[in-house]
């Protein structure tokens, strides 16, 4: 039996700024307890709001929300812990809400306090793990949601009964409407500041202590107090679910409409997200620009433009597209449309081994494969859970389609169809072998089959506005944080690997430097002008492929040979692990167009009639098909193996990716290479 | 404390009379090839409901971690299950709450069909087979009493 420690109780409840004088450690902490789908996280925005944060649990890689909550005065450490049906030990996440309600995580207090939440509208399934809760001793309220919702379908629920039942107070609230917060908020200040011991009603420690299947005793005592607690009108639950689910579950229909629906979600966001990351792709090279006209030349300032802010630049350019992407999750999830997605995509997903809830972060992939990973969450299987983040980064993100756009114009230059086809085939390769790599997964390590369906499909509720901004900030700064960080080392690390060392100007940069000299004293400055920027392009080409990522480009020729890449490729691919479509830019480069000032068409121009040292051209179609297969399927994105390590908790999983998919990059990129060596070549022939 | 002028909802309002075959005919006739019932107590599997009928569920034959993870979503002995989408995966009503279920899982489950009328589809809430002793319908386990709960 836990009572409060009394020397925090005793602290008068200064209202105001009492939160700032206590130290963190002397918070009181209240665990936010409640089944899935019963509103818990509305709640919690509405007690907490922008002071959350997302946060695994130490040890685990479940996550948990953390948030300073003031009530009454008192400052409080709110812990949202994952939405469960039971405390029983049925899956990871169960076992660690109990460990954390019991105090057994490390570095983390046991609370003082559970707030329970029930839904309204469904007392009877919700009383299973309000029972449970209540056994564990600890000061209980329970907060009775959504009862705008139940007393607008007829039920009555008698809090009284229903609080003598559990042994602990009840307050009605709607966390969607804000009713009824502030008495909850008063219930539990009440709660916390008595010091009574809980008393367990006698019927639920009969319940515990049974024989025979604990669970059924449990319902049946959930269905006795259901009985004497709520009264409900005869007829059907929810007309409006009703109706929905007759469309949206249809075999035919569902199918249909949840192809709709992510038609229109997926247009909405790269709509959308094209504003806002031009917007910041203008601003940053704009600062570029900026710093380099007004800043003295040199390597500080080389860092600044090329490392730190190309790189911030390179990490905020995608985060458009992550936020509105859970921002509309969200939103769909809070309807309840999700489960329903989940029920029509399983039977197609199972036959790959995948689980109707691994569809939608793997349709997310396609617009990056960091948030599908962090998406992925959703899938309450762990073997699910990692075949979907094995395979997610193989579907086509949008960094790949710069690099798309660049092959497909120089293996078909203006012929709009034929290129649409080479996009079309690009995709489908890379949904064919992430499906593929799935089922392989299943017959090897990851052996087994998706977990069978099993979800509850709640109620179809308005979205609530609110918490979709909140998981949207949420998301973002988990990208900002854990992925940006990396993308920003890795870009810093991969800009002096391409400035160091050194090495001095080419003969040619120089005699065309000379020439610029003569003739700006003859007076031709435009074309002197034009000169220096010749000189200046070529000096850094050159230092570039002098530069140790030059080096390891040439270093890796071998290698890469047989597909069909000479060095400047192998630097292209060397320098695209930060994010793939820095492949462009880094050729663009290379070939003695300055980084952006060039125009893309000016860079297709100069690889076309680019040739290797021997005189042949480098850009074959069969190089530009064999680097194509090569982007589809290659792990080049340092940023994604760093979230898959969160995700996953090590570094097998992560490693294990990256090698699956350069095996399968390097050797489907060399089938390509070959045969379409020898078809080009019998087509010439012919 | 039922709203006592409230509206009397016709069972068959939602789903049309042919849908809710009679018990006997369900018991007998082989709609489904699988279809294995025990003529005396109509123990079936949960995938061969009809659509909108309602089972009592009696047993579980699963993996323990599957065992667990069905009687949490209240898919357990005692409990009652409306049929309300056939098909794989399949949609169930059980304890108010609509559940997607694969049919893998409800070919394990064993239902007691229960008997006629079916009022109780109406009401999301099961109401619990009230029974005699030694009726025939008692499942095979012993049954713990159901007045110790109250």
């Amino acid at each position: 039996m836990t009572t409060v420690s009394l020397d925090v109780l005793e602290d008068p409840p200064d209202s105001g700024n009492g939160q700032s004088k206590r130290p963190v450690s002397q918070d009181l902490t209240v665990a936010l307890v409640g089944n899935p789908n019963c509103g818990k996280t509305t709640l919690f925005n509405i007690l907490t709001g922008l002071r959350a944060h997302t946060a695994n649990i130490s040890g685990t890689t479940i996550e948990q929300r953390l948030g300073k909550a003031t009530i009454d005065g008192q400052a409080i450490q709110l812990i949202d812990l994952p939405g469960m049906y039971s405390l029983s030990d049925t899956s990871p996440e169960q076992k660690i809400a109990r460990q954390a309600l019991m105090g057994e995580i490390k570095n983390q207090p046991k609370p003082q306090a559970v707030l329970l939440l029930l839904d309204a509208t469904n007392i009877q399934r919700n009383l299973l793990l309000a029972g449970q809760a209540v056994e564990l001793g600890l000061p209980t309220v329970v907060a009775l949601n959504m009862c705008d919702l139940a007393q607008r379908s007829g039920i009555q629920i008698d809090t009284e009964a229903l609080g003598t039942e559990l042994g602990c107070p009840v307050v009605a609230i709607s966390a969607r409407t804000g009713e009824g917060i502030p008495q909850l908020c008063n219930a539990l200040s009440q709660r916390l500041s008595s010091d009574e011991s809980h008393v367990m009603p006698q019927a639920l420690s009969a319940c515990a202590s049974c024989g025979g299947c604990p669970f059924r005793a449990r319902f049946d005592w959930a269905e006795e107090v259901d009985k004497r607690c709520a009264r409900r009108p005869m007829g059907q639950h929810d007309p409006m679910t009703e109706a929905a689910d007759r469309v949206l579950t249809h075999p035919l229909l569902g199918v249909a409409s949840f192809l709709g629906i992510m038609f229109v979600l997926f247009a909405l966001i790269f709509s959308v997200a094209d504003y806002p990351s031009n917007a910041i792709e203008w601003a940053f090279s704009s600062l570029g620009s900026f710093l380099v006209n007004t800043l003295p030349p040199g390597d500080l300032t080389s860092l600044f433009v090329d490392g730190i802010i190309g790189g911030v630049g390179g990490v905020l350019v995608f985060l458009p597209q992550i936020c509105l992407l859970f921002f509309f999750l969200s939103l769909l999830e809070d309807t309840g449309y999700l489960a329903r997605a989940a029920v029509v995509t399983d039977r197609l997903m199972r036959r790959v081994g995948l689980p109707g809830a691994s569809f939608v972060p793997l349709l997310s992939a396609h617009a990056c494969a960091i948030p599908a990973i962090m998406a992925s969450r959703i899938i309450e299987n762990r073997r699910d859970r990692l075949v979907t983040i094995l395979v997610a980064p193989l579907l086509t993100c949008s960094a790949r389609l710069p690099v798309y756009t660049m092959l497909t114009a120089l293996l078909v230059p203006s012929q709009p169809i034929k290129a649409a086809l080479i996009f079309v085939g690009a995709y489908t390769l890379g949904i064919a072998s992430a499906l593929l790599v799935a089922l392989v997964l299943n017959r090897s390590i990851l052996k087994g089959k998706a977990n069978p369906l099993l979800i509850e499909l709640p109620s179809y509720k308005p979205p609530n506005l609110r918490n979709a901004l909140l998981t949207m900030i949420d998301r973002g700064r988990v990208f900002l944080v854990k992925a940006g960080t990396v993308i920003l080392m890795v870009s810093i690390g991969l800009w002096a690997a391409s400035t160091y060392p050194k090495s001095a100007p080419p003969p040619q940069a120089v005699a065309v430097q000379q020439q610029a000299v003569q003739l700006e004293s003859a007076g031709q400055t435009d074309d002197a002008a034009q000169l220096r920027l010749q000189a200046q392009n070529l000096t850094t080409a050159h230092s570039l492929s002098n530069s140790l990522a030059g080096r390891l480009g040439h270093a890796i020729e071998p290698a890469i040979k047989p597909l069909g890449y000479d060095w400047r490729i192998g630097i292209g691919i060397v320098s695209s692990f930060a994010a793939r479509e820095v492949i462009v830019s880094t050729l663009s480069i290379i070939h003695g167009i300055g980084a952006g000032d060039g125009g893309d068409e000016m860079l297709y121009q100069s690889m076309r009639h680019s040739v290797s040292d021997n005189g042949t051209p480098i850009y074959t179609p069969a190089t530009c098909l064999s680097l194509l297969v090569f982007f589809v399927l290659a792990m080049q994105c340092l940023p994604t193996s760093i979230v898959a390590r969160r995700e996953t908790g090590t570094w097998k999983w992560p490693a294990l990716q990256f090698t699956y998919m350069t095996v399968l990059a390097y050797s489907a990129a060399w089938i390509t290479f070959q045969a379409a060596t020898q078809v080009f070549a019998t087509g010439a022939v012919g | 404390m039922y709203p006592p002028s409230g509206p009397k909802v016709s069972p068959n309002m939602f789903w049309p009379n042919f849908l809710i075959s009679p018990l006997k005919t369900s018991g007998t006739a082989s709609s489904t090839p699988k279809f294995q019932a025990d003529e005396e107590t109509c123990l079936i599997q949960l995938d061969n409901l009809q659509l909108g009928q309602c089972g009592l569920i009696q047993q579980l034959d699963l993996s323990d971690s599957e065992d667990k993870r069905l009687r949490t979503m209240g898919i357990c002995p005692g409990r009652r299950a409306w049929l309300v989408r056939r098909g794989d995966p399949m949609i169930l009503k059980i304890m108010g709450t609509r559940i997607g279920l694969a049919a893998e899982l409800a070919q394990r489950v064993t239902v007691e069909v229960c008997a006629p009328p079916y009022e109780g589809f109406q009401d999301p809430l099961p109401i619990r087979l009230e029974r005699e002793p030694g009726e025939p319908g008692e499942p095979k386990e012993p049954r713990k009493s159901r007045e110790s709960g109250t």
